[in-house]
């Protein structure tokens, strides 16, 4: 196969185009296996991503009480914001911290877009994910916990340490179970998912429609992939450190997600804050094993 | 990393999906599932467990027909398409 360089925009392009559709595969096995776990037959494999592809072609309504230019530019910017991380992360292998800077403007992003509606179901949702951006300690934590033990933050410097030293898994388990709760908060249907839960509607999003829907259900694929991607390559990047390996590596986490959010309830809001602070504690705890 | 090497097995097995998607749905109209063995998706899993082994996409092509299918359907075909495609895997 002909690769076109590394930093060509044909290059950055294709992989962007692998990531989205990938995840959205993942996103449909996801259904899948929870609705296998529930005893129903389940959507298709693709369900997620013609979900996704459907509201790219739908009417675009704009609600009289939004505030126009806020309304597309922040959901813009949610999407705009993991583009950004998966060429970082996954793609060029740069600086970690670069990441966490995308993931805290997608905590704003969730905010604003709900802000910007003008509806009280958004604006519950909107408040929610205020209250949720208060639990991401795992997300700050974790990095440092790394930092401590690789003395970098740049991805690549990361995978070569795990190389010659063996997976951070082994040496900092706890603060791989931090990130792994992360993980499960950006998954579909998660116990943690109060910004989405069912009782107000559909969150943040809930008066967002046609092509800016479309354009947030494709930043939140991009979300997905980078995340996991991040779980797995800084905790087991001795191992799973080639692009097969994190793809087949991806599946099997999906499956575990799957199960996760099958058989546990959404909890509160004030509990899903304070069991992920629980699991970042734990994760400061691990200084002690080092 | 160039993960784009795997578009084509991805984007095939989009596509063999949504046509397994389509034409399950014109031989299934019913409102309920039949739980049997069909010789035709049979014969597309197992062309794909072949296939995978010699050109990978397009396995992927032929097995995500049997994976894509309307929900309840191909099921036991999927999984024999798959273990034939890991045991050819071993053995060749």
């Amino acid at each position: 196969m002909i690769y076109p360089a590394t930093n060509s925009m044909l290059y950055l392009f294709l992989e962007i185009i692998t990531a989205s559709l990938f995840a959205g595969l993942l996103l449909g096995l996801h259904r899948k296996v929870i609705a296998r776990i529930q005893r129903r037959p389940g959507p298709p494999l693709i369900q997620y991503m013609l979900h996704t592809l459907k509201f790219f072609i739908k009417e675009l309504t704009i609600p009289d009480t939004s505030s126009m230019p806020l309304y597309v530019a922040i959901a813009l910017a949610l999407a705009g914001a993991w583009v950004l991380a998966f060429l970082v992360g996954p793609v060029l292998l740069g600086p970690y911290i670069i990441i966490i800077m995308c993931y805290a403007v997608h905590k704003v992003s969730e905010h604003g877009i709900g802000l910007a509606t003008g509806s009280p179901y958004a604006k519950f949702g909107s408040s929610r994910a205020v209250l949720s951006a208060t639990s991401e300690m795992p997300l700050v934590v974790a990095p440092a916990l790394v930092f401590v033990r690789t003395n970098s933050l740049i991805l690549q410097d990361i995978i070569n340490y795990q190389i010659i030293n063996g997976s951070l898994v082994n040496q900092l388990p706890l603060a791989a179970l931090a990130t792994f709760i992360l993980v499960i908060t950006k998954t579909p249907f998660n116990p943690f998912g109060i910004v989405y839960g069912k009782d107000i509607i559909s969150g943040f999003k809930t008066e967002h429609f046609g092509v800016i829907r479309g354009v947030l259900m494709f930043g939140e694929t991009l979300a997905f992939f980078v995340l996991l991607w991040c779980f797995l390559v800084i905790f087991f990047g001795g191992v799973i450190n080639t692009p097969l390996t994190i793809l087949l590596a991806m599946i099997g986490v999906t499956f575990i997600l799957g199960f996760i959010c099958a058989l546990t309830p959404m909890v509160a809001p004030y509990h899903s804050v304070m069991i992920q602070w629980i699991f970042a504690l734990l994760a400061i705890a691990n200084v002690l094993l080092i | 990393m160039p993960y784009f090497q795997f578009l084509p097995h991805i984007v095939l097995f989009i596509i063999g999906s949504l046509v397994g998607l389509e034409a399950s749905y014109k031989w299934h109209s019913e409102p309920f599932v039949q739980r049997t063995i069909e010789p035709i998706p049979l014969a597309i899993a197992i062309i794909g467990g072949i296939l995978i082994n010699i050109y990978a996409p397009l396995g992927f092509l032929f097995l995500g027909f049997v994976l894509g299918m309307r929900p309840g359907y191909g099921f036991y075909e999927s999984i024999l398409g798959i273990v034939l495609a890991l045991v050819l895997w071993v053995i060749l």
